[in-house]
C-alpha cells in the first residue's frame, strides 16, 4: 500500500508539473508540487522516501522534457536527502508552519542547485533578475500550496498501511 | 572507520549525486532521443494530452474573468484592425497576381513554394523558468524529424529538438539556448536572435545582437528569418523590435524583439515537414 501511495504521488506530481501548472500559472509563477510532496513525506515519514520520490520524478521530467538526465533529478534528490537529514533530529514539528517553512527553504535550495547546473550548461542569465522575478515568488507560491498538500498527506498518513513497514529497514540505512 | 562512512543515507546520497553528475555531463549536449526517453514519452503523451487540454480550458476561463473589463476596448481595436487588414488584403491580392504573372514569365515552377505542414497540439511544457521546451502530440510516425521548423499562425515558434514515435520536443525561440538568424524586414540588417534571462528583459522576449552599428532601426520594425542557418526557411515572421540600444562594447547595435507568437497561450502549432526548393536554386536550375 505504501508503494502504491508513493507511485500515485509520483504520477500526480508529474501530471501537475508538466500539464496542469503550465496552464494555470499567474504571470509565469507556478508552485512546485514535487517539492511540496517531498517535504511532506520527509516530515511525516522521516525516511529517505522523499529523496527517492524526488529522484524518480526528476528523472521522468528529464526524460520527457530536457533530455539532459540529471537537470531536474539532481536538485530534487539533493533536496529530498537534505530534508531527511534536517527533519530526522527534530522532536517537535508544527503541523502547519514548520512544513511550510521547510518547503520554502527546500525550494530555494533546489533553485540554487538548478542555477549552478544551468550555469555549467553555458546558458546566460542574470541571477538577480531570476531571483526577484521568479524564484522568490515561486518559493512563496510553493509554501502556500504546501498548506494544502500537507493537509492531504497528514490524512493519508493516518493509515498505518502507508507508514514504513519495518522501521529497522530504514534504521539500517 | 570514520563516522561519516557509517552514515549510509549520506553515502547513498553522495554516490547518487556523483552518478547523476556524470550522466548529466554525458547527456547534456546529446540531441538524440534515447530509447528510454522515447518509451516514457510515448506512454505519457496521451495522459498529458488529455490533462493539458482540460487545464487549458480552466486557464482560459480564469483568463477571461481577469480580462473581462478590457473586452469592449479589445473588440473596438480588433474591428479597426480588421478594416485595416481588409484594405491590405486587396493590395496583397493584386501583388500576388502580379507575382504569379512575373513567375510565369520567368518559367518558374510555383510548386516550389509549396510547404507541407503537420499540425500538432501542445501537450506539455517544461516546468520551471529555465527551459522553454514544449511537447507536441505528433512525432516520427507523422513525418516529424529533428531540426524541422515549427510555426503557428502568428509566426515562428521554434524547432524540433527531439522526435519520438508519437510526440516531439520543441525548443521555443525564446529559450536561452536557442539561436535564430534573422533580418530586419525594412532595412535588411542582419542579426542573431536568442532567448534571454538577462536583467531588465522580461522572459519571453528576444535579444537581437550583432546588428550593424549604422543600422537604421526603429521600434515597430518587423524581424523575419533570413534562411542563412539552414534550419529555418527565409521569411518566417519572428517578432517586432521594441527597443534599440548600442551593444555593451559600443561597436554594434542590439535590439529587444517581442515575438509575434504568444508563448503563454500556445495551443496548436505546425511543423514544416518539407521546405520549398530555394528560389535562387530553382532559378539557377
Amino acid at each position: 500500500m505504501r508503494y502504491v501511495m508513493l507511485f500515485i504521488t509520483g504520477v500526480i506530481c508529474l501530471i501537475f508539473t508538466g500539464a496542469v501548472f503550465p496552464n494555470l500559472n499567474i504571470y509565469g509563477i507556478a508552485p512546485d508540487i514535487i517539492i511540496c510532496c517531498i517535504t511532506s513525506i520527509a516530515v511525516l515519514d522521516k525516511t529517505m522516501a522523499g529523496a527517492g520520490l524526488g529522484l524518480v520524478c526528476g528523472l521522468m521530467l528529464d526524460l520527457i522534457f530536457t533530455g539532459a538526465i540529471g537537470a531536474f533529478a539532481l536538485p530534487y534528490m539533493i533536496v529530498g536527502a537534505a530534508l531527511y537529514f534536517a527533519v530526522r533530529p527534530m522532536r517537535y514539528i508544527n503541523a502547519v508552519l514548520t512544513p511550510a517553512a521547510l518547503t520554502v527553504g527546500a525550494y530555494l535550495i533546489k533553485e540554487l542547485i538548478s542555477t549552478v547546473i544551468i550555469y555549467t550548461m553555458n546558458i546566460q542569465f542574470s541571477f538577480g533578475h531570476m531571483l526577484v522575478r521568479y524564484i522568490l515568488p515561486e518559493a512563496l507560491a510553493t509554501g502556500i500550496l504546501m498548506l494544502l498538500v500537507h493537509l492531504i498527506f497528514r490524512r493519508i498518513y493516518r493509515s498505518s498501511a502507508v507508514k514504513p513497514h519495518d522501521d529497522r529497514e530504514f534504521k539500517k540505512l | 572507520m570514520p563516522q561519516i562512512w557509517r552514515n549510509r543515507p549520506l553515502m547513498i546520497t553522495i554516490i547518487m549525486v556523483i552518478i547523476l553528475l556524470v550522466v548529466l555531463v554525458v547527456t547534456a549536449g546529446d540531441d538524440n532521443m534515447s530509447g528510454t526517453e522515447s518509451v516514457v514519452g510515448s506512454v505519457l503523451s496521451p495522459v498529458q494530452r488529455a490533462l493539458y487540454s482540460a487545464t487549458d480550458a480552466i486557464g482560459d476561463f480564469f483568463s477571461r474573468i481577469f480580462t473581462g473589463g478590457d473586452l469592449q476596448i479589445e473588440n473596438l481595436e480588433l474591428k479597426a484592425k480588421v478594416a485595416e487588414l481588409e484594405a491590405q488584403l486587396q493590395d496583397y491580392d493584386e501583388i500576388k497576381r502580379q507575382n504569379e504573372r512575373l513567375l510565369s514569365l520567368l518559367n518558374f515552377d510555383t510548386e516550389t513554394h509549396a510547404r507541407t505542414y503537420v499540425s500538432g497540439r501542445i501537450i506539455g511544457k517544461a516546468p520551471g523558468h529555465w527551459f522553454n521546451i514544449f511537447i507536441i502530440d505528433v512525432g516520427q510516425t507523422s513525418g516529424v524529424n529533428v531540426n524541422m521548423p515549427v510555426v503557428n499562425g502568428d509566426g515562428l515558434v521554434g524547432r524540433v529538438v527531439d522526435a519520438g514515435a508519437n510526440f516531439s520536443r520543441i525548443m521555443a525561440i525564446i529559450d536561452s539556448s536557442s539561436g535564430v538568424s534573422g533580418i530586419v524586414e525594412r532595412t535588411r540588417d542582419p542579426g542573431i536572435l536568442h532567448g534571454t534571462n538577462a536583467a531588465g528583459i522580461e522572459n519571453g522576449l528576444l535579444d537581437m545582437s550583432n546588428l550593424p552599428f549604422n543600422a537604421d532601426l526603429a521600434p515597430g520594425d518587423t524581424v523575419i528569418t533570413d534562411g542563412q542557418a539552414g534550419v529555418f526557411p527565409k521569411g518566417l515572421r519572428i517578432g517586432e523590435i521594441t527597443e534599440v540600444s548600442p551593444s555593451d562594447d559600443g561597436m554594434k547595435n542590439k535590439a529587444i524583439v517581442t515575438p509575434w507568437v504568444d508563448f503563454n497561450h500556445l495551443e496548436e502549432v505546425m511543423v514544416i515537414t518539407s521546405l520549398p526548393i530555394d528560389t535562387e536554386e530553382a532559378l539557377e536550375e
